[in-house]
């Protein structure tokens, strides 16, 4: 925090700001730098100012990245009505693995994202409905039932 | 071997890093690589057996998360290069899977579809 307060040319105020993580000092309002000791309007403005940016540039990218990735969950929900066929084992196991790290990931990182999280879990949930219909159609012959209707469909068609 | 800060190796003050090896932090983006191959791997596939939808929803989201590792603090460089990846090889799916679309194959089977409802 010292560091960036100097970057800003601020640092005469660094008592001010003693002993917080960034998180809680963007969080401040002009009262509570008056009253830590930020005795010029200018600075605090100029620091108000350096807050909102940085608030929005979390917002933004806490936001829209996780938004980006919703994404997938959703194709694999809309995939649940199509044929297996359509299902990529490899794809679905790397999925499984990755939203499943990301879930953790989410939780760990400062400020926990929720948002992100949310998004992971749902997306476990529906990858492993997948690889359920996937192996159900592959190894455990619903891609040869599917094959014998087709045969028994052919001569009534004809 | 001594392990004063001092002395650490590059190596060894990699592994020890917040972000390092250790972490969640590392693994996971590292991880993103997982569908990068599956994604190759795909290119095998027939065409017709191939999901639209996922497909596009992994080219938005390369995009979306090239863009953003570009914007974060710090820049993540690595996340990057997996993000645009994951984008690429999504997009050479979906060309494959619009190729399909347009082939007299699938128009076939279309027609065959719909004389079957008939």
């Amino acid at each position: 925090v010292q560091n960036w307060l100097r970057s800003l040319r601020l640092h005469k105020y660094g008592h001010a700001f003693i002993g917080m993580e960034w998180q809680q000092v963007v969080r401040m309002t002009d009262e509570d730098m008056l009253q830590n000791g930020v005795s010029t309007i200018g600075a605090r403005r100029k620091l108000l100012k350096v807050f909102e940016n940085v608030m929005r540039h979390c917002d933004e990218n806490h936001f829209w990245g996780p938004v980006a990735n919703w994404g997938i969950p959703l194709a694999a929900i809309a995939d649940w009505k199509k044929d297996p066929a359509y299902i990529s084992g490899n794809m679905t196991v790397a999925l499984c693995i990755y939203s499943g790290l990301f879930m953790r990931f989410a939780l760990a990182v400062q400020p926990t994202n929720y948002l992100l999280f949310a998004c992971h879990a749902t997306n476990e949930v529906a990858q492993l409905v997948q690889g359920y219909r996937f192996l159900q159609y592959n190894k455990f012959g619903g891609n040869k039932q599917e094959q014998e209707q087709k045969v028994e469909e052919k001569p009534s068609t004809a | 071997m001594a392990t004063s800060a001092a002395s650490q190796s590059a190596l060894q003050r990699f592994i020890n890093s917040p972000a390092g090896p250790k972490t969640i932090h590392f693994w996971a983006p590292a991880m993103k690589w997982a569908l990068v191959f599956a994604g190759i791997s795909d290119l095998q596939r027939p065409a017709e057996n191939l999901s639209l939808p996922q497909n596009l929803s992994l080219v938005a989201t390369g995009l979306i998360w090239t863009r953003y590792s570009m914007v974060i603090i710090p820049k993540n460089w690595s996340l990057g290069a997996v993000n645009i990846f994951v984008a690429s090889t999504g997009l050479m799916q979906v060309v494959r899977i619009m190729n399909y679309r347009m082939s007299d194959e699938y128009k076939q089977k279309q027609l065959e579809e719909k004389a079957v409802k008939a």
